[in-house]
Parts: structure tokens; sequence; C-alpha cells
């Protein structure tokens, strides 16, 4: 325990370590969660547009991406 | 156009393949990157235990930089050669590069609180940094400020490429003016003036984090590429509505 809460402290400077660290977790892990979910999002609606349209799927596929 | 789409095609398959390679050591070299700078490295004999904000703060800075190099470079690419996928990487990089300098700043702040004795300090490394910071702000507003995603790309694009002239100042601050910010111990002539224990969880996580960088921009270029797709057919399925 006492192992536990020296190394929690830092040396007294604990809770400038931890924050530094808790918000570089909370930023950059927030961004991954968030572009991740974006993604899935994105992928989505293009696969609801393309069941709305499928006579026009052969067509599309070569046009979409040129616009 | 069929060059164009070709090329898009061609680099969401080599995304997909590409991303897992990026993103497993990415994650690999942060973790044991932070059990060294955590555990297995020692206090600073001037700094205690506070220089291990320095294995966060340090690498991103350095990505701040890098990014933005990265991002000036792709816009410099879309302007000049029209490349389809030069805009689309500008675009997809600034809200990782905006994430990294606010991250940069903030661990900066806590570490130089215990140890200046202020939160923040308006001298040159510090100035700059913010002033990148708001780069990454303007540029992303810029692009999404015209009816015309093209003009705002266009836009954008421009001032990432005036806003470079801000990463060699924020590298050579510290030696032109006299800053609270120390100077370089790392990237200088006369080679690293760190010891190898903290040399080394310092460059394990600067190689994480720019991993980290290349899988997510990979990923974030991948749902652009998707947006674009998704927003030319609900055009088409609008037009072909009015048609009928």
């Amino acid at each position: 325990m006492q192992m536990i809460s020296d190394f929690m402290a830092m040396g007294g400077y604990g809770g400038f370590i931890w924050t530094a660290y808790g918000a570089v977790a909370f930023v950059l892990g927030g961004l991954l969660i968030i572009s991740l979910r974006e993604n899935r999002a994105t992928a989505a609606e293009v696969a609801a547009l393309e069941a709305n349209s499928p006579r026009r799927r052969n067509k599309t596929d070569k046009e979409d991406d040129a616009t | 156009m069929i060059q164009q789409y070709a090329n898009p095609a061609r680099f969401n398959r080599l995304a997909t393949t590409l991303m897992p390679w990026f993103a497993w050591p990415a994650g690999i070299l942060i973790v044991a990157g932070l059990y060294f700078a955590l555990f297995n490295s020692p206090p600073d004999y001037q700094q205690g235990d506070t220089v291990r904000i320095m294995y966060v703060h340090v690498p991103a800075a350095w990505m701040a930089l890098f990014v933005y190099t990265s991002m000036a470079i792709s816009s410099a690419v879309g302007l000049i050669w029209k490349h389809p996928l030069a805009h689309l990487s500008a675009q997809a990089a600034a809200p990782i590069g905006a994430c990294f300098t606010f991250v940069c700043l903030l661990t900066g702040s806590l570490w130089g609180k215990p140890m200046w004795g202020t939160w923040w300090v308006w001298d040159a490394r510090l100035t700059s940094v913010l002033i990148l910071f708001f780069l990454y702000l303007g540029f992303m507003a810029l692009q999404n400020a015209f009816d015309d995603p093209r003009r705002g790309e266009r836009s954008a694009a421009i001032l990432a490429i005036i806003g470079f002239i801000n990463v060699p100042i924020i590298k050579f601050s510290v030696d032109w003016w006299n800053t609270l910010h120390q100077p370089a111990s790392v990237v200088k002539m006369s080679g690293p003036a760190i010891h190898s224990s903290m040399l080394i969880p310092l460059f394990m996580m600067g190689v994480g984090f720019t991993l980290y960088f290349g899988a997510l921009l990979l990923l974030r270029m991948k749902t652009l590429m998707l947006a674009r797709r998704a927003r030319g057919m609900s055009m088409a399925q609008l037009h072909q509505q009015a048609a009928e």
C-alpha cells in the first residue's frame, strides 16, 4: 500500500503529473473515439443511400467520387 | 474524371491495409513508453518527478509542429498540382494537430506551475505555440466558411502556407529570444543532452504519437471520402427525384 501511495504522490507533484497524463489520455483517446464513430456513421449513411437507389448503382459508382 | 476516381478508390484500399500497421505499433510503443516514463525512468535532479510530464509534453510539441508541416505541404500540393487527396489530407490532419497543440499547451502549463511558479507566461515559445493553436482553429473555421467547399479548402490552404512561417519561429524562439522556456535538449547540433534512461522513453512516446497520427489520419481521410461520396449520391438522388 505504502508503495502505491508513494507512487501516486510522485514526490508531492502527483496532482500536476496525473492531471497532465489524464488530459493526454482524454484528448487523444477522445479524438480516436470521435473519429471512429464519424467513420461508422458516414459509412452507414453511404450504405443507406446505396440501398435507396439500386437502379443507379452502376452509374453512380463511376460518378460520385468525381463530383 | 476516371483518373480522379481511381485515386481515391485505390487510396481507400491502401488505407484499410495500412491502418493496422500504424495502429498496433502505436499502441504498443505508447504503452511501453508510459511504463518507462512513469515507472522506470529516474526523477530529474532539479525538477524531481515533474520531469515525467516531459514524456507527453515534448512528443505532443513535436507532433504539433510535424502535423502542421504536413498540413502546409499537403495544402501546397493541393494548390499547385490539384491532387484530389491533398486537401483531404490537410483537412483530416487539422483536428489531430489542434489536439496535439492543445495537449502540449495544457501539459506545459501543468509543468510550469510547479517549476516556474506560474501557469502561463507571455514568452516567445509559449506565445508562438498558442498562435499555432489558433492557426489550426482558423484553418478548420475557414474551410467551412464558404458555401462552395472548393473555395473553403483553397482559402484554408493559403492560410496554412502563410502560417508555416510560425513553425521555424517556434523551433528557434528559445534561441532568438530570452525565454523562460528552456532551450532544445534533444534536437540540437551537439547531439542530445539527455541521458538515455530519459531519451529512450521520450523517443518511444514520440514514435508512438507519430504512428497514432498516421493511423488516425488514414481513418479520418477515409471518413472524409465517404462523406464526399454521400454528398454526391444524395445530390444525384435529388436530381433524379426532380426529374421524375
